[in-house]
């Protein structure tokens, strides 16, 4: 009687569990996708990237869960998103450590690991030193660091620097790398008067510039920013230097066609959705759209122009 | 005035105040959960709040954010496990404490604490924002570095009676902590080649194995015995009058110093709690109390890492700069909803500041609320039988470890470090200086080879900014102190030996002469 | 407590070996650069090295040096196991290493089912009902409160999806 009472219970518990099982599978209508960014939360890649799942989700019909794997500067992530099931249900969203990270021997993937969906965002590079520095425009700058090579104190944001390197091979001179992580600790540092200057994407810098706290005295790109209308682009004042940051979405290479399109698709209407338009202004990030053909060119060429870069320094 | 108005009116509107307690209820959930920090809470819940208006957003954050800091202590003191790096000091005395069957005291000394340092911490943002920015803006990276270095001298004081151990514990967590890239060249360090390992090693699972799997271990030995013992909790009064004046004093110091920590970018509730911990142990006329379930051991660890709830905003507000991790997301949230933080977030965006304020008041109330009539709850925890608590705690265990980086290498971690804290324990060295040894480690190098660069090869910082020289001294201050105080145990306690044998000698030599007469 | 001791110390000094002799071993790219004004990266490592040898050895020296009743040696008074009893925890630590392997293939719930299962049966348990309550509440309901309440992503495995 005992054993029997035993392996009813055994019995009545598997039945039970089968049950639950099913039922918490069954209302999983389709699986949902997978949007990874290399970097963490809070930054301004993963609010890029948040802001457009939300959108995309109605034009894809499908849910997407971002999902921050971090670490190697972005390495981690890409690499993890590189090797994902190529079934269309793991989208990455790629930056410009896809082109510098390899170039260094730090991230064992490339653009070719990948099949691209598009760009979304651009942001050019902006020099911004504290309110009441000595350094009152671009020009005292760039001098300062002549005078006195190595020892200008650059808070970087990034390690390498793409924005300092470009600047210091132009005009061939050397600034005192501090290497930070990212514009959060890069800013106080300036604020604070523990360093000369700094180069950030606009958006990072902005709630202090408006506010006085600092000034901006050049901005990398082709023209002036509407927000930033007093700040001269590099261009402007002699020097042909236009770049910054990008950020793009791509898919496991190996991706089907049919489904590769569908997402390029989806993500081209989402770019455009007025809400995704509102909160990228909001956020004085600027958005760049590049579909897959002129974005494959756009890393191409980044690719050569960072090579050149990391050649000319060593 | 009107824009404090009208953000009071905000705040306080009904549904406002039920997802604030709904907000601290999640908070307090995910903080006890091991595994589950504060900074994951309230990343997880960011996607939520897209669709909400921006004074929702903040009150459902901010209370996850306050909720999770006091709810790692729930299972820092049952389950002898933090529910996230910042309840990590709160084991010591918590834990104790529980073992004395004083459960009840126990949390509600946590909850109380909190809520101090939530209050301190969110009056000082009130009132004095800007000269708490300014005062932090001194703070570079010698600055960082003097205090990671005051921070690892902690290591000695919480070493239960043999610093070498702690100290070996300690230098276990600084490897540790440097296993990946390199922070300043990002080249990786102790790799060997394994892809995982370049992101180097998470506190997280670390800390969940050395203390949440390598508990379940140890309890297994035993789990065979004592079948039928009785629930250990023998005590369900909570702290009472004269205890509360008694720890006030540590409370309010532990809140200032955790508010002021807060307002530097970058340091966060871990450290405060472990620096409160340190300060009331240097302080306190009975310093060697600590870690045996002494009061002042639970509250300030407590009241200090809910100070970090406040003082982190005060950057954040001020100078657009998030104060830790967590002020790092709820930026984030901010600039999704279309506002700056930053100097000019008072002018443009006067009634969601006010708002946030008020939530702060509110969701420490709610805290206190629910953390007191929680007690008898969260005590049944302890008494529910082994056999069913211990496997869910190795699943919950495993899937924290699992959620920080959606990485099954992660889980691997967490059981090795199971094991080496299992051997650590057989051979009584403490786990909590490597925890400690993993976030300062980190910051001590990193600062101090920032340093090095910023000054062009020379350490004259070492001796020429006040700030970085004041918290050397504060740090040999520390560690005399504490070479002191085992000195002066291990001579009592070598007292006590002689004492013992004299006494027992007598005995002898009584019963001997009974015997022969 | 001497014997685990001497243990500890040495292995603490086999690793702190360990470190000095694997650190610097990688070169960054970039260094000819930066080099000039600043720290390497083997700088701490066999700093920490040197630190951590240093405290085995003078916890060897303790040791040694120790009188009976010294905290260095002293032992807690809790019963220790026998050797039957540490049975236990190493079986346990073998599920949890069967579990880990077979996480990603079977995924979450069903792995973490077995494991509180076959838990249950180590743990020599003759209530049923703990047999219901605990795998599904730890399998189930953990996976439940992780993927819809904090929307967490757990191993799939081989369920039907």
């Amino acid at each position: 009687m005992n054993l029997m009472k035993k392996t009813l219970a055994l019995l009545l518990c598997l039945v039970l569990s089968t049950v639950a099982i099913s039922v918490a599978y069954a209302d999983y209508p389709e699986k949902t996708v997978q949007m990874t960014v290399p970097f963490a939360a809070g930054g301004g890649t993963d609010a890029v990237a948040r802001a457009l799942a939300n959108v995309a989700e109605k034009y894809l019909g499908q849910s997407i869960v971002v999902v921050n794997t971090t670490g190697g500067s972005g390495a981690v992530g890409l690499t993890e998103g590189a090797y994902q099931p190529a079934d269309g249900f793991y989208v990455t969203m790629i930056t410009r450590e896809l082109v510098t990270l390899p170039l260094n021997g730090l991230c064992s993937v490339t653009a070719d690991n990948f099949e691209l969906i598009c760009n979304v965002n651009m942001d050019p590079g902006m020099v911004t030193v504290v309110a009441d520095s000595p350094l009152k425009s671009l020009e005292d700058l760039l001098a300062a660091a002549k005078a006195t090579p190595g020892s200008l104190k650059f808070a970087s944001t990034a390690t390498p620097n793409m924005y300092a390197y470009t600047i210091e091979l132009d005009q061939d001179i050397i600034f005192n790398h501090i290497p930070f992580n990212g514009a959060a600790e890069a800013i106080p540092e300036v604020l604070g008067g523990h360093a000369d200057f700094t180069i950030t994407s606009p958006g990072e810098a902005i709630s202090q510039v408006q506010g006085g706290q600092m000034r901006a005295l050049a901005v990398m790109s082709e023209e002036r920013l509407p927000s930033l209308p007093d700040v001269p682009t590099f261009k402007e004042l002699g020097i042909d230097i236009v770049t910054g940051t990008w950020r793009g979405l791509a898919v496991p290479k190996g991706t089907p066609a049919d489904v590769v399109e569908k997402l390029r698709d989806a993500f081209a209407k989402a770019v455009e959705d007025p809400e995704f338009v509102e909160f990228m202004n909001n956020a004085f990030l600027n958005i760049y759209y590049l579909n897959a053909e002129d974005f494959a060119a756009y890393i191409a060429n980044d690719t050569e122009v960072a090579s050149a870069i990391f050649s000319a320094l060593e | 005035m009107s824009n404090f108005l009208l953000g009071l009116q905000n705040a306080f509107q009904p549904a406002m105040i039920l997802l604030t307690f709904v907000g601290v209820a999640a908070g307090i959930a995910i903080g006890s959960l091991p595994g589950l920090t504060a900074t994951m809470g309230v990343a997880v819940l960011l996607p939520l709040t897209f669709g909400m208006d921006a004074t929702a957003a903040l009150v459902l954050l901010v209370g996850v954010y306050i909720g999770a800091i006091y709810g790692g202590s729930i299972s820092a003191i049952l389950l002898r496990t933090p529910g996230t790096p910042a309840a990590a000091a709160t084991v010591l005395d918590g834990n104790a404490l529980l073992q004395k069957g004083q459960a009840a005291k126990a949390l509600s000394i946590s909850v109380i604490a909190s809520f101090g340092g939530g209050i301190v911490s969110t009056i000082m943002l009130v009132t004095l924002s800007p000269l708490l920015a300014s005062a932090a803006l001194r703070f570079s990276t010698p600055e960082f570095f003097g205090l990671a270095v005051f921070g690892l001298t902690i290591i000695a004081s919480i070493s239960g009676g043999n610093p070498v151990k702690g100290l070996l514990a300690g230098c276990l967590g600084l490897i540790v902590a440097m296993v990946g890239m390199d922070p300043i060249t990002s080249t990786p360090r102790f790799t060997f080649g394994i892809v995982k390992l370049m992101s180097g090693l998470n506190v997280i699972p670390v800390l969940i194995g050395l203390f949440a799997v390598s508990e379940v271990l140890s309890q297994m030995e035993s789990i065979m015995r004592a079948q039928k013992k009785a629930a250990k909790i023998t005590d369900h009064k909570i702290i009472n009058r004269k205890e509360l004046r008694q720890i006030l004093p540590t409370i309010l110091k532990s809140s200032l110093l955790g508010t002021f920590i807060g307002c530097i970018p970058g340091a966060g509730a871990d450290i405060a709690s472990f620096v409160s911990y340190n300060e009331a142990r240097r302080s306190s006329k009975h310093p060697e109390q600590f870690g045996t379930g002494c009061l002042e051991g639970i509250a300030a660890p407590e009241a200090g890492n809910n100070g970090v709830t406040g003082g982190a905003m005060v950057p954040m507000l001020s100078l657009g700069v998030p104060g830790d991790a967590v002020t790092a997301i709820l930026l984030g949230a901010l600039t999704i909803q279309g506002i700056q933080p930053g100097p000019l977030i008072f002018q443009n965006n006067g009634p969601v500041v006010y708002g946030l304020f008020c939530t702060m008041f509110l969701g420490n109330i709610a805290m206190l609320i629910m953390g007191l009539s929680g007690i008898r709850l969260f005590s049944k925890i302890v008494e529910i039988p082994k056999q069913i608590i211990l496997p869910i705690i190795l699943a919950l265990s495993m899937v924290g470890s699992f959620a920080i980086n959606n990485n099954v290498m992660d889980m691997w971690v967490a059981l090795i470090f199971g094991v080496i804290g299992y051997f650590m324990k057989k051979a009584n060295i403490p786990s909590s200086p490597a925890v400690l040894a993993i976030i300062l480690g980190p910051m001590a190098e990193t600062n101090l080879r920032r340093s090095v660069i910023m000054y062009e090869g020379s350490f004259r910082f070492l001796w020429t900014r006040p700030i970085t020289i004041a918290f050397l001294l504060l740090s040999v201050i520390s560690m005399i102190s504490v070479i002191r105080t085992t000195k002066r145990a291990r001579e009592r306690s070598a007292r006590l030996a002689a004492e013992q044998q004299n006494a027992k000698n007598e005995r002898d030599d009584t019963s001997h002469g009974q015997m022969e007469k | 407590m001497k014997k685990k001791n001497l243990i500890a110390a040495g292995l603490f000094l086999a690793l702190a070996v360990f470190v000095w002799v694997t650190s610097g071993s990688y070169v960054p790219k970039l260094s000819a650069r930066f080099s000039a004004n600043q720290l390497a990266n083997d700088f701490f490592p066999k700093l920490v090295s040197v630190l951590m040898g240093g405290l085995a050895v003078l916890l060897v020296i303790q040791t040694l040096h120790a009188k009976p009743g010294s905290p260095v040696i002293e032992e807690s008074d809790e019963d220790k196991p026998t050797k039957k009893e540490m049975l236990m925890p190493a079986a346990g630590l073998a599920l949890l290493v069967l579990y880990l392997v077979l996480i990603e293939p079977l995924g979450y719930v069903i792995d973490t089912f077995l494991l509180c299962v076959f838990y249950l049966a180590l743990f020599r348990c003759k209530k049923w009902y703990y047999y219901a309550v605990t795998p599904l509440v730890a399998s189930l309901g953990v996976y439940m409160l992780f993927t819809r309440v904090f929307l967490v992503i757990l191993p799939r495995g081989i369920l039907p999806l």
